[in-house]
């Protein structure tokens, strides 16, 4: 399987290509509610005819997203009263260094009253003795930020560091579950936009230690059970998050503490339940994705063939947009669609 | 946003009727055709959304001529047989003693009924109507989960909403006579202009407006 997927050249994909030289990709959109296949050709061999069939993959592409515009317009809707749009990139946004820092800028505000929430739970609970660390919202913040720019700098954090960090994360989860259920929240539209922000966290931290826990222990673990011991307990949380309890809080705070209609709160709680089952299907894509490449530099060459081509396909829509006006698009336009890809 | 106009007949067939996508045309117009909504001439099949859209504009019209009454106040009695069949069996909020300092929570379903009473003290617009129609059917098919015993929560999904199950229900409904000696049908539907015909035909149109409202695909004919 190695020898037949692209490691470092984008001629290797050409195996691929279906009979008219595209690649399909499967793709999130950038709301997160639409997944659709994405149509790419492969740079370096679209010349002529074939850049013809470039922008034909990509007409196809708005095409598929077309037949969900009206959903789409109602998300934008609703996302203008509320930071669901925050919400809903929230996985690509923390996937980067740069998409974070967005995000970084709103959490940070709120971490100092998360955090007299987080106290309040643990008095209110009397866990403040069993739960020895008292976590705090914006040291885990900042230590997703630090996680990320080790990335960046080619000096990843070790297995066991990513392990605490994705358990930090879970506690915080916890916490702000519990929060949530407790009703001790003074604004429930903070407390819902840092819940959804700390699961992408969590999903982006927990698919890059699935990655490091397979590859360093995969030899020792031979065919048991391949994944962290934890890994199930980890899980638990998107079971939480898709329970009754929590869909009953999204929908009463839409309806009684927003201006949406009944039509406008579907969109938003239907919106967001299934951000979480995005989210859950992240990690289990990506476990799929670590066993069947069986190596973890042609992972990363995949991710990284994908972030090109998914680069490529934003270029050619916004050019296509701009083409008819004669304009340039400008490049903080294009920074910024990068970065709300992920791919920035 | 643009402001919405008056409620009138035509504002709501040209909000549902003449915005839902095929499939739930068809299925709206099985469920009116032949028991509330007749058609001397015109075979089922060959009935498009623009013809129902103008008999049901023809209806009402009649329907107003009959009755003597407008539009408006079809709609007051619908909200009222609807509140009719709900608001008695969803728990109220426990009476709080003067000396008890423990607060008791408003049951969920007691928050949305009154939320759907703010809405029918508000202006009469299609939305209102939607909105109320959602809350209380949304109310009223756990009531019907429950077999008619009082809620304290309920789903307010729109899968929730099983319409045919409702519809049925609704026939099913008896007036609370004294001492049980007379069992008398709460609706009357013989009269096809009848209030309660009415009150039939704007359920079914509304609940599935509600229910055709597919936001994953966006499937209205906009």
């Amino acid at each position: 399987m190695s020898e037949a997927i692209l490691v470092n050249a984008l001629e290797q994909l050409v195996p691929f290509l279906n009979e008219k030289n595209v690649l399909e990709l499967v793709v999130r959109g950038n709301n997160k509610r639409i997944k659709a296949f994405q149509k790419v050709a492969l740079d370096g061999l679209a010349h002529g005819e074939e850049q013809a069939l470039v922008n034909k993959a990509i007409h196809a592409l708005n095409a598929n997203t077309g037949m969900a515009q009206r959903s789409l317009q109602l998300v934008q809707d609703v996302a203008k009263m509320q930071q669901l749009g925050l919400v809903l990139n929230g996985l690509n946004l923390c996937a980067t260094c740069a998409g974070f820092a967005v995000m970084y800028a709103k959490l940070d505000s709120m971490s100092t009253e998360i955090n007299r929430q987080f106290l309040h739970l643990q008095n209110m609970m009397k866990q403040g003795h069993d739960l020895q660390a008292s976590y705090e919202f914006d040291k885990i913040l900042s230590e997703h930020t630090n996680m990320m720019d080790c990335r960046k700098t080619k000096k990843p954090y070790s297995e066991e560091k990513m392990r605490e960090l994705v358990d930090a994360e879970y506690n915080v989860l916890k916490l702000l579950t519990g929060v949530a259920e407790k009703g001790l929240a003074a604004d429930r539209q903070n407390m819902i936009l840092s819940i959804f922000s700390m699961l992408s966290m969590f999903t982006v931290s927990l698919c890059y230690f699935d990655e490091q826990y397979y590859f360093n222990n995969r030899s020792a673990l031979g065919d048991k059970e391949v994944w962290h011991s934890s890994h199930q307990n980890w899980m638990s949380v998107y079971d939480k998050l898709s329970s009754p309890w929590f869909i009953e809080m999204l929908q009463d705070y839409a309806m009684f503490e927003t201006k949406l209609n009944t039509l406008g709160v579907d969109v938003y709680y239907l919106a967001l339940v299934e951000q979480i089952r995005d989210l859950r299907e992240k990690v289990e894509d990506n476990q799929e994705l670590i066993i069947a490449l069986g190596d973890i530099e042609l992972l990363h060459s995949l991710h990284e063939a994908i972030n090109a081509n998914v680069e490529q396909a934003i270029e050619a829509a916004f050019s296509e947009a701009y083409t008819e006006d004669n304009l340039v698009v400008p490049r903080e336009l294009l920074s910024d669609a990068f970065r709300m890809a992920g791919v920035a | 946003m643009k402001p919405e106009e008056t409620m009138n007949y035509l504002s709501l067939i040209k909000g549902t009727v003449l915005k839902m996508n095929q499939e739930t045309f068809a299925q709206w117009k099985d469920a009116l055709v032949g028991q509330y909504i007749v058609f001397s001439v015109i075979a089922t099949e060959e009935i498009g959304q623009e013809i129902m859209a103008e008999k049901l504009c023809d209806y009402f019209e009649k329907a107003e001529l009959k009755n003597g009454k407008s539009f408006e106040k079809f709609v007051e009695v619908y909200f009222s047989n609807l509140d009719s069949i709900v608001a008695g069996r969803v728990a109220k909020a426990p009476q709080q003693r003067k000396k008890d300092e423990t607060h008791f929570p408003m049951p969920r379903a007691r928050k949305y009924y009154e939320k759907a009473q703010e809405i029918r003290k508000g202006k009469l617009n299609l939305s209102g109507m939607i909105d109320y129609t959602r809350i209380m059917m949304c109310l009223y098919a756990a009531i019907i989960k429950n077999n008619g015993k009082e809620i304290q929560n309920f789903d307010f999904a729109t899968s929730s909403l099983k319409l045919d199950d409702i519809i049925l229900a609704m026939k099913e409904e008896q007036d609370a006579l004294p001492f049980n000696v007379i069992k008398k049908k709460k609706f009357d539907t013989v009269d096809p202009c009848g209030m309660d015909a009415i009150t039939f035909i704007l359920a079914i149109t509304l609940l599935y407006k509600i229910t055709g409202e597919n936001l994953e695909g966006g499937n209205e004919n906009e």
